[in-house]
């Protein structure tokens, strides 16, 4: 197990040295992995050709549980920043709304199923954690005028989840960690040092999808993608898509540059040029009496 | 086996691995639990609730969902394709099922890598992060007859089948 460690140690100080000593020392790695039981030699072997390869086979390998656990800590770690808005009526309203978008979605289950939060911030923000767990700011709630709009919102979370965002934010060179792989491969369950690594690893791994979620954003063309996606979930839910654009032109109004989407995604403009040829002949929102008096109802203070 | 009433997910471990279809072949259960439904539309009845694991003979696919029967031939139905997987999956971590599926691409074994005991660990390490608001977000389930009459209230005509 020692050996294991070390091994582990070595990989953190050479990993900057290059591709070719990382080979070396992910094959000592696995070596004492197989050595301590956690993986079998045929793992080992394979291990060391993915890191010798590319981190995709790795990352093909993650599975929902594995996504499941990653995105309840993502989760509570945004929770650190942004305080939850306890109001049951308010988050029982989005998550009924939310689980529309979900069930419209071509991944209508997760491993743990999807579940919103209202978030206590004025920022226009939201945030989907792998696996569908799904934060929406107060702020962002703000620039919606009717149901179709806050539909929008949702849906375009919920694309985020469908899509994997979340999960391909994890670097490559993660998948490169020699306890990374030894992790994954394992079938028998980690203890002592080899656990100790694996949570550092699993650290590194949250820490490479909550920066991108909240510091750095996605690229732009996984936020157009996320809304062409919306899209396509809001017209099966029998919403109008409309209620996307109605919400960003309103989200033009309110956004503070260098805050929430400010800084993370592309401008409400932009995101109107890119998603207006697939709302041709959609039509103005209808605002059916009882749709709207609910919404305002569950809404009211937010 | 299948549960006819709403079953919570324990540990699993299911393929993230795009879901292959193949018509008569046996696919599992990829997600905590998935719906097993009248139609091929996440709107449509529910006739039963499968849990991660289970495995079933698959026929067609269509608007993204994939036609199965159980074994012993009693049910039939509907799931998600994105919540099946080709891939056979081993709950327990012991004995031949483990060493199998150590060797081979096409059987998971359920538990593999980040798990509740990593959690647990890095939970005692960062004593400060705080799960609680996200137990209790895992608690509100909205099963999809609150969904459907949801939408008719809000005036919404989703007829069971035509959803996707």
């Amino acid at each position: 197990m020692k050996r294991f460690l070390l091994s582990l140690t070595a990989l953190t100080l050479i990993a900057a040295a290059g591709c070719k000593l990382l080979d070396t020392v992910s094959q000592v790695a696995t070596s004492a992995a197989v050595a301590g039981g956690a993986i079998t030699p045929g793992q080992a072997e394979g291990i060391n050709k993915t890191v010798s390869a590319t981190g995709k086979a790795l990352f093909d390998k993650l599975t929902t549980e594995n996504e499941y656990w990653i995105g309840r800590s993502v989760g509570a770690t945004i929770l650190q920043t942004y305080k939850p808005y306890d109001n049951e009526a308010a988050n029982r309203y989005i998550n009924v709304l939310g689980q529309t978008m979900a069930l419209s979605s071509d991944r209508p289950e997760t491993f743990g199923g999807y579940h919103f939060l209202i978030i206590d911030t004025d920022e226009i923000n939201a945030f989907a954690a792998p696996g569908g767990l799904i934060f929406v700011s107060r702020g962002l709630i703000k620039c919606c005028k009717d149901e179709d709009a806050l539909a929008s919102v949702l849906a375009h979370e919920v694309a985020h989840v469908q899509l994997l965002h979340g999960l391909k934010s994890i670097t490559t060179s993660r998948f490169k960690d020699a306890a990374f792989t030894a992790g994954i491969e394992a079938t028998k369950a980690l203890a002592g040092d080899q656990l100790a690594q694996f949570v550092t690893v699993f650290e590194g791994t949250l820490n490479d999808i909550t920066s991108k979620l909240v510091v750095n954003g996605y690229s732009h063309s996984l936020e157009f993608d996320a809304d062409a996606t919306a899209i396509t979930i809001i017209k099966r839910a029998g919403y109008n898509p409309e209620g996307l654009r109605e919400m960003l032109k309103q989200m033009e109004v309110l956004l503070k540059p260098g805050k929430g989407f400010g800084k993370t995604h592309p401008t409400p403009a932009e995101r109107i040029k890119a998603i207006d040829s697939k709302l041709k002949g959609a039509g103005a929102v209808a605002k059916p009496a009882a749709r709207q008096a609910r919404f305002l109802k569950a809404m009211t203070g937010v | 086996m299948i549960n006819h009433s709403p079953v919570i997910a324990g540990t699993a471990a299911l393929l993230i691995a795009t879901a292959a279809f193949a018509t008569g072949r046996e696919m599992s259960v990829e997600v905590g639990t998935a719906e097993i439904r009248t139609q091929p539309s996440s709107f449509s009845s529910i006739v039963a609730t499968a849990k991660y694991g289970d495995r079933f003979t698959v026929g067609e696919q269509k608007s993204g969902y994939t036609k199965i029967t159980t074994a012993d031939q009693k049910t039939t139905g509907w799931i998600a394709t994105s919540s099946l997987t080709k891939t056979k999956i081993v709950l327990a971590a012991s004995g031949k099922n483990a060493d199998l599926a150590a060797s081979s691409d096409e059987v998971a074994l359920a538990g593999k890598g980040f798990n509740a005991e990593v959690e647990k660990q890095y939970r005692v390490k960062h004593a400060n992060i705080d799960f609680t608001w996200i137990d209790k977000m895992e608690k509100v389930k909205i099963p999809t007859s609150e969904v459907l009459k949801f939408l008719r209230e809000g005036g919404i005509s989703v007829s069971e089948g035509g959803a996707k």
